[in-house]
Formats: C-alpha cells, sequence, structure tokens
C-alpha cells in the first residue's frame, strides 16, 4: 500500500510539475501561476531590460510608464472599463507622474520606471531596471499616442520571472482610446499640433457627454485628408494595430 | 492518508476534464453594434469559417441579414454546445458586454469538441461579422482573455449604402436598423466588380469609409459617418472562465 500511495504522489508531482514547468497561458488572467516560478538563482533579485518599439508612422509615444509588480496587483486598466483619472492624465496630456506615483503606493508593486519618448517607428533606448525578487514578476507599461486627442498603448500583467537569464520576451500592442474625450482632432483639444511634449499645455478635458466612457480599441484617426475639419492631423498621422512592441529581456 | 490519495487522484482527474466553460463578450469598438452572436464548440477540424476560404451560406446570411436560421441545418454545429449569445437588448452597444453564456462540452458525445467559435453582425457594415475562429480552450481551471477581429464574409459589395430592409443575399445594401435608425441619404459606393456575383473569400475587414455629409448632393456618398463607424481590430473582448 505504501509504495501504491508514493507511486501516486510521484505521479502527481510529475504532472504538476510537466503542467508548470512552460511559462503561463499569456491569455490567462486569473488562475493559478504560482508554481510557474524562475529557474534557481543564488541571490534573491533579477535585473531586465524593457524596451519600446513604436511601429506607426508619424504617432509619437509619450514616456513609457512601468509598473513593475506581482501577480496580485489588479488591472490597472482594463478594455472596455472606464480608466481611472490618473491614466486619463496620461491618456490626454501625456503626464504618467500621477500613475507611477499611486501605483508605488500599492504593496504588490516592487518598483516603477519612468523611460524615454518613443519616436515614430523606431525603439527605445532600454530601461534597466532591478528587482528585489525572484518569483511572482510582472509588468504592466503604458504611454499617449501623442498625435491622438487621447489614444494610448499598453499591457497590463506580462510575465517576467519566466525568463531565463539571457531570454528575452516579445509581445505586441494595440492602440486604445480612452473614451475620456471625444476625437475631435482640434488645435483646442490637442496636445499639440505635432504633440510634441514641449507643446504640451492643454489640461485634461472636462468630462463631457461626447466621452465614449470606457477603454475602447481606438478607431483611427481621421485627420483633414478625410475632411475632418479643423483637424490638426493628416494622413501621415493614420496607425494601424499594432502599433507598439515591448520587449524583456532578463540581464541578471 | 486515504483522504490525501483521493484528494491527489481528484486532483489530477479535475485537471483533465474541466471543460465547463462560461463565455461573455465585450463590445470595444466606439461606434459599432454586434447582433446576437453564436457561441459554440466543435471539433477542430470543423470550423464555422475559414479565412480565405468561400463563406458558407450561414455565414453569409447571418454576415448579410442577421440571421442565423441556416445554422440549424449545417452539420458541423453541435446543437449541445450551440448557444446564442443574447445582450440584454438584440444588440451588444459599444462598451457593452453580454451576459455569461455557458458551454458544456463534458459529455462523452461531445467530449471532442475543444474549440470555441463564435460569430455576429458586425453593424452598419454590408457583410461584416466579428468573429472568434477555433480558439482552443485551455483545460486549465483559469480565466483567460483573447481578443476577437472584425471580418468581411465576402459576399457583398462594401457600399454603404442603406436599404429599407432585409432584402436576402443577393441584393446589396446595409438593411436599415430601426433602433439605429442610419442616415440613407448617400448614393452608395460604387465598384467595378460585384462579389454578390463573385465572392471572395472570408478576409479581415479593411474597415468603413464612410463620410461627412448627409445632405443627398454629390459628395454624400456613403451612409456611414466617418467620424463614428470607422473601426480597428480587435473589435471585442472574449472572456472565458474554465471551471
Amino acid at each position: 500500500m505504501k509504495y501504491v500511495i508514493f507511486t501516486c504522489i510521484a505521479i502527481a508531482v510529475f504532472l504538476t510539475g510537466c503542467k508548470f514547468s512552460a511559462s503561463v497561458d499569456p491569455n490567462l488572467i486569473d488562475g493559478d501561476t504560482t508554481s510557474a516560478s524562475t529557474t534557481s538563482s543564488t541571490t534573491n533579485e533579477t535585473q531586465y531590460d524593457v524596451q519600446i518599439t513604436n511601429f506607426t508612422f508619424n504617432q509619437k509615444f509619450s514616456n513609457a510608464s512601468y509598473i513593475f509588480h506581482k501577480n496580485a496587483l489588479s488591472k490597472e486598466f482594463t478594455p472596455g472599463s472606464a480608466v481611472k483619472s490618473s491614466i486619463e492624465e496620461l491618456c490626454e496630456i501625456g503626464n504618467n507622474q500621477k500613475w507611477l506615483s499611486d501605483a508605488l503606493l500599492n504593496t504588490n508593486v516592487y518598483t516603477t520606471r519612468s523611460g524615454l519618448e518613443t519616436a515614430s517607428h523606431t525603439t527605445s533606448n532600454a530601461t534597466t531596471v532591478t528587482i528585489s525578487a525572484t518569483s511572482d514578476i510582472y509588468l504592466t507599461w503604458g504611454n499617449m499616442l501623442v498625435n491622438t486627442n487621447d489614444g494610448f498603448t499598453g499591457l497590463t500583467h506580462i510575465q517576467m520571472n519566466d525568463l531565463n537569464v539571457g531570454e528575452s520576451k516579445i509581445v505586441d500592442a494595440n492602440a486604445f482610446d480612452c473614451g475620456t474625450e471625444f476625437n475631435f482632432e482640434t488645435p483646442s483639444t490637442m496636445s499639440g499640433p505635432h504633440g510634441d511634449q514641449s507643446t504640451i499645455a492643454k489640461a485634461v478635458s472636462a468630462a463631457a457627454a461626447t466621452d465614449e466612457g470606457f477603454l475602447s480599441i481606438h478607431r483611427g484617426v481621421i485627420t483633414s485628408s478625410d475632411g475632418l475639419a479643423n483637424s490638426v492631423l493628416d494622413h501621415t498621422h493614420f496607425f494601424n494595430n499594432p502599433v507598439a512592441q515591448v520587449k524583456i529581456t532578463r540581464l541578471k | 492518508m486515504k483522504i490525501q490519495l483521493l484528494l491527489i487522484f481528484f486532483t489530477l482527474f479535475s485537471q483533465a476534464n474541466a471543460t465547463v466553460f462560461d463565455v461573455t463578450i465585450t463590445n470595444l469598438t466606439t461606434g459599432m453594434h454586434f447582433s446576437q452572436m453564436l457561441v459554440t464548440a466543435h471539433i477542430e477540424s470543423d470550423p464555422l469559417f475559414t479565412p480565405g476560404q468561400l463563406a458558407s451560406n450561414a455565414i453569409e446570411t447571418m454576415a448579410e441579414s442577421e440571421s442565423f436560421v441556416d445554422f440549424g441545418s449545417v452539420g458541423n454545429v453541435d446543437l449541445d454546445t450551440f448557444k446564442p449569445a443574447f445582450p440584454t437588448s438584440d444588440l451588444l452597444n459599444p462598451g457593452e458586454k453580454t451576459s455569461k453564456v455557458t458551454l458544456n462540452t463534458d459529455s462523452t458525445a461531445n467530449a471532442n469538441h475543444t474549440h470555441l467559435s463564435i460569430v455576429g453582425r458586425l453593424i452598419p457594415t454590408n457583410d461584416g461579422f466579428v468573429g472568434l475562429n477555433s480558439y482552443k480552450v485551455p483545460t486549465s481551471v483559469g480565466t483567460y482573455q483573447v481578443y476577437m477581429n472584425a471580418w468581411d464574409a465576402g459576399t457583398e459589395n462594401n457600399d454603404e449604402n442603406v436599404i429599407s430592409t432585409v432584402q436576402g443575399n443577393n441584393n446589396t445594401g446595409i438593411p436599415q436598423h430601426t433602433e439605429l435608425n442610419f442616415n440613407n441619404s448617400g448614393s452608395g459606393l460604387t465598384f467595378t466588380r460585384d462579389e454578390n456575383a463573385n465572392k471572395i473569400g472570408v478576409h479581415i475587414h479593411r474597415g468603413n469609409l464612410g463620410d461627412l455629409v448627409t445632405n443627398g448632393s454629390s459628395s454624400d456618398i456613403s451612409d456611414l459617418d466617418r467620424r463614428i463607424h470607422r473601426f480597428m481590430n480587435p473589435v471585442a473582448l472574449v472572456t472565458i472562465t474554465v471551471k
């Protein structure tokens, strides 16, 4: 009997090991991920590079906002739901300060970083981060599409701790409309004719009946090239999904 | 010890057979509406549609006329897991989420129905539909999210011309929707070839053109509004909870 029990336990351990040896299904948003730990490490910290590639022709990205956190952190934004005011600030004027400082107060957050802007069709310089953990490490990232009213791209809960040292992972991202301002594309509603961060003077718009009210997939800009009166944009500002790619490399 | 043993067996068993799952769908567009949707689990080799290949009559009727009547006679739809997803009204409007649809592929008869497909008409378009094509449902307990794209059935020109009523697969035009009451002053886009007569394969929808006038003038071509009815993929979020 003891032998049988031992065999069963061995099989159970073996199967469980098989099940979790690969990384977690990237579509999993709520489930058991605790066993998907990293390879053993002699230290209790890990180091990563994070880098954004902008796939658009003429949509500069505002400073990349990075939140490094545990899986237990609630999603910072959810397609189909309204965004919080700190993300509205990022979507409409490219300011990520409140979002990142708020996040730091959460005990499920290891640390945050504000990366550089990413010019159109280029890759940003990597942001390097050291995290005092070897398991349960996730990235949430976002930035504004500067030549839009409230366009945004980002991802939540990208698993990082399944990378071995030297390995990378690449994930594509879509453009969202934050739903906090109608896409008028007019001078008074845009961050700047060409969205230059240095010219941003606009305040966050007041709530209006024309706000969509939820985080949607962006329907694209209309622009003066398509006859939209007073639009400061033209066909060079068109974009399509995916608009961005994030690359995570584990250094240590 | 016996209890532990039982627990181990139970754990193994439940991981291998978790094939009861809930599905909800969220409309992520800002100006497009979805009809009622067909949510079904099926065997891998029997998809509802195949990109690049001609749409079935059932897909054409669904995409052009918002009717699912032809799916009833299609052999590849298993009636045990054929579940229409009914939103609160007969339309799923921008930002809205359907109520939960539960599929059960636990019985012997449909245990091989491992793949999930969803289709519903995309409004306003000529023959556009939202579609999830043969997503392999995970067997591990948890909640999963996948995006769903807009497809073009390839069975009708995208003339963006709103007509009064549903007129069958061989007619052109976007049927007027009583709830949404689209403008219908435009003359419609013109094409040199006719997709009705020369159907093409199911493909990713290229999006709506629309225009900015509703006055019936010579520049009033499309009945759709460029500021409202444009969209990009993905158009919907599917949440799958494996129990």
